[in-house]
């Protein structure tokens, strides 16, 4: 990938084509196994930029006005009656950039603590620029960030595409969950359910007859070439992973479906591997009948804001110093209605309040807040006043390095420059 | 893209997965999807014994038992290739055109009011007299047809191509009638019934949701066992062609009716079937034509009007623009479905009310060639969809599509062997059948041996086809649904989970990488070791592949089935690591163990992985 030049300019330099990994190259050339750290961390050389982007997408459009309660806001009280999160019980948030129009749910105290840490950005009333209240349409928009004009492909998907060099670490984008990502599509990246999917079965023949028997197998030759070209360094991740020992979660970490997520990468980013993009995600926001008080924690909502706020908390706490060089979205394909329905949940909304935690996050809230009031919602809805693109866009500039050009093929038909930026990232 | 009824129908999936593993998580979400795998542990301790295949006996698919193939012994195996004699005059000199379409309208759908004209447009394209035909090659090999155009070789499939020599044997995989099947259809019906409903039916048998598992598992179940494979294979081209994500909230329920029509129509002419698929439930309501409207200050939904040329017919690069879309999205307003319970999967309608003809106004007003002459209403409609399924871009962009299919992703475009197909696709009426057997017989097919690499679905069923036969436990096919999504689930292809209209991509650059090549190597010990209950390896079967008593005459006769090569040399080494060799005696204590072990680094060999 070029360096960073042009009118990006806010951006730390990022370096040159080998600001990445030698898994593949180094792995042939040395024509064994595990001879790919630099400097002796777990199996893969520190990336020369060091910095992760983990998307966490909270899927069935999660409801913000709950998540981040505008306390402030004057009508909010009214809109959301016994849905709404009280004074007393919300999170404040404090800290070097503290502000008390909003708050957090009661049940995120760890996201709290990292805002007061001076490491979450807001963003109250971001989203999909175009009003689309199907989850399936919303999600794959917002994924593909193409609007139409490119199949198949999302938009971090085409960022790798874009960025991507022979010496690129086969662990350079992985997703855990299962299926591709939409956002992913388009990239070989690896999916997976957690990283013993990445091991061979215990069961079949081991490392090493696996190894011989592909080494065997294409040295007779007339091998499909995609084939022998993959064979090796799969080998070698095989057995780079190995060196990690046991993955399953470790004592006293969330055994949750977003935490069961969240650990493989925070073990991958922990052990030096050169993981640049990640993502994770969380079903079940949609929540249209007994959504439930924020004060009662087993309630529908209250648990989701938990189990975000659990896993997040854990993978901060897991990474340790290479904080500063992880950066966590967390975004969703809508928020929801102003006004709770007649079944004490809430129906499909517009704009969502995109979170921004992590290294070189710049603390606060930031974009207009629209407001609440009956003359400020667009047919019941908060009007979204940030498009989640320039948010996302600003990540991957100021933080991957993205250039504008970058950034054209990432959004295609989308005007991304720092004077539309929210300032989310220092 | 809005609608007034977005937001009605778009909370249809269930609050929970079928599993209880997956309780937090929504319907396509990777909690089911762990549950999934839950099932595959599961049935680890169960498969090993609890299962034996072609259970009930008389469930056998394939052509009548013949003797073997008779294979030589030697230690360094390939599959024999067998003779290639069949004389030339036998083979039809022009296609037969196609016999089944016209009789096998889907439940759901409508058929056309209006007989779609043909060829009385202006901008119609003439109809090119193809050239006569080729001989058929003379190096189209058993082997190859077998890998190529099946889901895996059987010895009953190489058999039957040997009987009637290889364009026989596609001849007669063309032309096969729908009965061929009728036992697993019939069983298909009945552990998956929702996969041949429609929306109506689905909802009334309640937990409509269930398809999004039995459908990828009847698709799973008949990539083993159909006789007909090489319908089959088109059937899945034409999933990928016309492809609608089962996960789809809207159209999730006509999916079963969808899949009945794409497999009726598959060997039939294009243009029936893209007028078919124009109207059904499923592709309408995925791609928002069942709620657009263009009347008072309505704009018409130009989704459908896009893919019906960006993907269905003539690609984009076609020759067409942006407000070419929007005028054949105004042409297709008024194009639904009846509503029933406020959404819109009932039978097709044309609704006037709703619609208005836009730039066509204008009798004369031109897309691809194409103006609406007197024609209005639904009738325009139908017109414009009859010219695109004829138009001569559409011809060669289908013939493409079916080459990189069927013979390779180096097959470019404008390649004789594409032109050609496309001519007879044309002269053929549109016939599918038609533009296949063009291709099918072309040089360019035989000479593409192992060229492509295997999609998950093919590695997984040409593993079982391989090791466990085509039989099926009837009894077990229900329970073991998720099991066999399953199946191409850790490979990211779960049959019509791909969300976009595109279909799942057909490269093989986008089959390959490092959790890919995992993914393959561990399918292999999954099918050997685990298999989904539906299916499960006899191991006295397998022990029997060969009449010889040593573990070395075995391994022989296991590479042969499964067309690995392995020198001696590596034979040596496999079997020394399983404390043998290659005369240890085949009655030897543990010998399943380490059929197991070998029939698991066959099935992970390169050689394995290709088509």
């Amino acid at each position: 990938m070029e360096t960073t030049t042009g009118q990006l300019t806010g951006t730390e330099p990022v370096g040159g084509p080998s600001r990445r990994h030698f898994l593949v190259g180094a792995a042939a050339a040395a024509g064994t196994t595990v001879v790919l750290g630099r400097t002796g961390s777990v199996g893969a050389a520190a990336p020369v930029t060091g910095r992760s982007l983990i998307v966490i997408f909270l899927r069935g459009g999660a409801d913000g006005l709950t998540l981040l309660p505008p306390l402030g806001d004057p009508s909010y009280a009214a809109r959301r009656g016994a849905l709404r999160v009280q004074t007393g019980t919300a999170r404040a948030l404090s800290g070097p950039a503290a502000n008390t129009y909003f708050a957090l749910h009661p049940q995120a105290p760890r996201l709290a603590s990292l805002y007061q840490a001076g490491r979450m950005a807001v963003v109250p009333a971001a989203g999909l620029p175009v009003i689309n209240r199907s989850h399936f349409d919303a999600q794959l928009m917002m994924e593909a960030g193409s609007f139409g004009l490119a199949h198949g492909s999302g938009w971090a998907g085409r960022w790798l595409n874009s960025t991507a060099d022979p010496n690129d670490h086969v662990l350079r984008s992985i997703g855990f969950g299962g299926t591709t990502p939409a956002s992913l599509r388009g990239h070989p990246s690896m999916v997976a359910y957690s990283l013993s999917d990445l091991s061979l079965l215990s069961w079949g023949p081991n490392r090493q007859q696996v190894r011989t028997n592909q080494v065997e197998r294409l040295a007779q030759g007339g091998t499909h070439p995609l084939l022998s070209s993959w064979t090796t360094p799969t080998l070698d991740t095989v057995d780079s992973l190995a060196t990690l020992g046991d993955t399953n979660l470790p004592t006293g970490w969330p055994n949750t479906a977003l935490g069961r997520r969240l650990w493989p990468i925070a073990r991958l980013i922990e052990a030096g591997f050169p993981v640049e993009f990640s993502h994770a995600e969380l079903d079940g926001w949609d929540t249209h009948s007994a959504q439930g008080s924020p004060d009662e924690p087993t309630a529908n909502m209250s648990s989701l804001v938990a189990q975000l706020d659990g896993a997040v908390g854990a993978f901060f706490d897991r990474i340790g110093s290479r904080v500063d060089q992880t950066t966590v979205v967390v975004m969703s394909e809508f928020g929801r209605r102003a006004e709770v329905n007649s079944s004490g949940g809430t129906d499909h909304g517009t704009a969502f309040p995109m979170m921004v935690l992590g290294g070189g996050v710049r603390p606060g809230v930031f974009g207009p807040w629209p407001g609440l009031a009956s003359n400020q919602l667009v047919d019941g809805d908060l009007r979204l006043s940030v498009d989640y693109r320039s948010v996302l866009g600003e990540v991957l500039s100021r933080r991957l390095g993205a250039t504008s050009s970058h950034l054209s093929t990432v959004f295609p038909g989308f005007s991304n420059s720092p004077a539309g930026w929210v300032g989310v990232c220092q | 893209m809005p609608t007034a009824t977005d937001h009605d129908l778009d909370d249809t999936t269930p609050p929970d997965g079928p599993e209880g593993a997956g309780a937090e998580d929504g319907p396509a979400s990777g909690g089911r999807r762990a549950a999934v795998r839950g099932l595959l542990v599961g049935g680890l301790a169960v498969a090993a014994t609890a299962c034996r295949p072609n259970a009930p006996a008389s469930r056998k698919v394939g052509a009548p038992a013949r003797p073997p193939i008779a294979r030589p012994p030697g230690s360094t195996t390939t599959l024999p290739v067998p003779p290639t004699t069949r004389p030339p005059t036998t083979t039809p000199t022009t296609t037969p055109p196609p016999t089944t379409t016209p009789t096998t309208t889907p439940p759901t759908t409508t058929p056309p009011t209006t007989t779609p004209p043909t060829t009385t447009t202006p901008g119609a394209p003439p109809t090119t007299t193809p050239p006569n035909p080729p001989a058929p090659p003379t190096n189209l090999t058993a082997t190859h047809v077998a890998r190529r155009l099946t889901y895996g070789p059987t010895p009953e499939v190489l058999a039957r191509i040997q009987q009637l020599g290889p364009v026989g044997w596609i001849d007669e995989q063309l032309s096969l009638p729908p009965s061929t099947d009728a036992d697993l259809d019939a069983q298909i019906r009945t552990s998956f019934p929702r996969t041949t409903n429609d929306a109506i039916q689905n909802f009334a048998l309640g937990e409509a949701w269930e398809i999004l598992s039995e459908l990828p598992a009847a698709t799973t179940v008949r990539a083993v066992c159909a006789r007909r494979q090489l319908h089959e294979l088109t059937v899945a081209f034409l999933w990928d062609h016309f492809n609608v994500d089962l996960r789809n909230d809207r159209a999730q329920a006509s999916c079963g009716a969808y899949d009945q029509l794409l497999r009726m129509g598959a060997f039939g002419r294009f243009r029936d079937l893209l007028l078919e698929v124009a109207r059904s439930a499923a592709m309408m309501n995925y791609l928002n034509q069942a709620t657009s409207r263009a009347d008072g200050s309505n704009v018409p939904v130009e989704n459908f009007a896009r893919e019906l040329m960006e993907l269905h017919t003539v690609g984009v690069d076609g020759g067409y623009d942006e407000d070419d879309v929007k005028a054949v999205a105004y042409l297709l307003s008024g194009w639904t479905r009846q509503l029933v319970d406020w959404q819109p999967i009932g039978p097709f309608v044309f609704n006037s009310a709703v619609h208005r003809l836009g730039p066509f106004q204008d009798p004369a007003h031109s897309v691809l060639g194409w103006s609406r002459g007197s024609l209005t209403g639904e009738a325009a409609g139908v017109g414009f969809i009859s010219h695109l399924a004829s138009h001569p871009t559409t011809a060669q962009r289908l013939a493409h599509e079916l080459a990189v299919r069927f013979i390779g992703d180096h097959v470019n475009r404008n390649d004789a062997v594409v032109t050609t197909a496309a001519q007879a696709y044309l002269a053929a009426d549109t016939s599918i059948r038609a533009l296949l057997r063009s291709l099918l017989t072309s040089n360019e097919f035989a000479a593409s041996a192992n060229a492509r690499i295997r999609r998950p679905l093919e590695l997984w069923a040409s593993m079982v086809r391989a090791t466990a036969g085509t039989g099926w436990n009837g009894a077990r096919m229900r329970e073991s649904r998720w099991g066999l999504v399953g199946a191409t689930d850790s490979l990211n292809q779960v049959p019509h989970w791909w969300p976009d209209p595109d279909g799942y991509p057909d490269r093989d650059a986008n089959w390959v990488g490092v959790g890919a090549m995992i993914g393959r190597w561990n399918m292999a010990t999954w099918v050997v070791r685990g298999m989904s209950g539906v299916f499960s390896i006899d191991w006295t079967a397998v022990r029997n592949w060969t009449t010889g008593t040593t573990i070395g005459e075995w391994f022989a006769a296991a590479c042969q089935r499964t067309g690995v090569t392995v020198s001696n040399t590596a034979r040596d080494r496999m079997l020394a690591e399983l404390y043998r060799t290659a005369a240890s005696p085949l009655s030897q204590s543990g010998n399943q163990w380490a059929m197991e072990n070998l029939l698991i680094q066959i099935l992970q060999a390169p050689d394995y992985q290709t088509r």
